[in-house]
């Protein structure tokens, strides 16, 4: 009897290709963000910080891709971050501008990190905001992706990159984000082996028709959905959202990953022709 | 084997401005560089582009198109409709196939539609990812 060693549960990284990690955060309490300075992003009041730990090689890059929803009750230019090995590193950056009840907003930027020897490596979310009172809200979502470049590794990946045409909708429950009204549903099938995992990257543009209300993004796998990204969307207002998730444990097969959305108080959201969605299936972990 | 992939960002330095239907480089400031990264890839692979910016419009609301150039065709990633009193971002990803095995330089663009002054200030930032793919 022969024994199979599987070296990516022993954590070693010789035998792992095209490696990547992500955490998401859906917290269900606002938490303060810093004050001028760059503070951890916790899953809620209290919680812990968004975070992950990644082993690199020697010789190699990393790439950080994140976005977090913000929020303030007064204008306030709100600062995305990422620390590593003590260093913080700027992603990206949004202000709000309060002219009437517009107090939220998704942050997004992905940038290199060169020069880090090989090892272990805490990632934490970070950021701030010019002021104080800015916060990362229970309405809102967040994601840390990393992933480790430099070499010649090709993941194998599956994209729709959509320019939406009308679709509305004001459902409590999870529906199709379709790509027009009578349109189809924003999928991606994807074909993995054994020992790796699919990185779900996706999001839309929206906006509300009439009323105030938090939308939520979905991944339907063909049997459940799991949430994505979610944000706070201001009547009239136009919303951006963006999500990472990571799907771990599945067989080699064939699979199809299908966009959604969903309100959380029934009032209309439209994904207009001045919108777009796009959805990233990718087998990393190889 | 590590991802063969190349990333770039900017927190823009100062106000690059456009009111272009048609795409044009989005600049770090009215004289600054492109946002792009330059990445080579063997034959028989594709290049999946991801990218963001945040904008703000003068005085008139649009749509803002954001898409990524190869060197020769130019690539959707993402719309977002903006209104002058506020500051939006929009991102997006594109697989981009049929690139013959090279070096390539990948530079955001954007685009309105409706020839209203957009607006990328020192409040936003913009960032871009390729990466070699299969």
């Amino acid at each position: 009897m022969s024994t199979l060693i599987n070296p990516y549960i022993l954590g070693s990284s010789a035998a792992v290709s095209n490696r990547a990690a992500s955490v998401s955060a859906f917290p269900a309490s606002n938490s303060g963000i810093g004050n001028a300075a760059f503070a951890d992003v916790t899953n809620g009041s209290g919680g812990a910080p968004v975070e992950l730990s990644f082993t690199k090689s020697a010789g190699t890059d990393l790439i950080i891709l994140a976005s977090a929803g913000l929020s303030s009750a007064s204008s306030h230019l709100l600062v995305l971050g990422a620390r590593i090995n003590g260093t913080d590193y700027n992603l990206g950056r949004i202000s709000i501008q309060i002219s009437s009840a517009n107090g939220a907003r998704d942050a997004i930027g992905r940038r290199m990190i060169s020069g880090l020897p090989a090892g272990t490596y805490t990632i934490t979310l970070r950021a701030y905001a010019n002021g104080s009172g800015a916060f990362f809200g229970s309405y809102q979502s967040a994601h840390l992706t990393v992933f480790e470049v430099g070499g010649s590794g090709t993941p194998n990946v599956q994209v729709a990159s959509i320019a939406l045409g009308g679709f509305t909708t004001s459902s409590t429950s999870y529906v199709d984000l379709l790509t027009a009204a009578a349109g189809s549903a924003i999928e991606v099938t994807i074909t993995k082996g054994d020992d790796s995992d699919i990185l779900i990257l996706g999001g839309a543009t929206c906006n509300q028709q009439t009323a105030t209300d938090t939308i939520t993004l979905g991944i339907y796998d063909g049997s459940a959905t799991t949430d994505l990204a979610r944000e706070r969307s201001y009547q009239t207002s136009h919303t951006m959202l963006h999500g990472a998730l990571m799907i771990s444990g599945l067989p080699a097969g064939t699979y199809t990953y299908r966009l959604r959305a969903k309100t959380a108080s029934g009032n209309q959201v439209n994904f207009s022709g001045s919108h777009s969605a796009h959805l990233t299936a990718m087998e990393v972990n190889t | 084997m590590s991802i063969n992939a190349q990333a770039d960002w900017a927190f823009f330095s100062s106000t690059f401005s456009t009111s272009s239907t048609s795409y044009v480089d989005l600049k770090d400031g009215s004289a600054g560089a492109n946002v792009e990264v330059t990445l080579t890839k063997g034959a028989g692979t594709d290049v999946l582009v991801m990218g963001d910016v945040g904008a703000t419009q003068n005085s008139a609301n649009a749509t803002l198109t954001l898409g990524v150039n190869d060197g020769t065709s130019d690539h959707y990633l993402a719309e977002q409709r903006i209104f002058a009193s506020q500051r939006m971002n929009c991102a997006g990803s594109v697989l981009i196939s049929g690139l013959a095995a090279g070096t390539y330089t990948f530079k955001l663009r954007v685009k309105l539609d409706v020839a209203n002054q957009c607006n990328f200030t020192t409040a936003v930032s913009a960032s871009i990812m390729a990466m070699e793919v299969s």
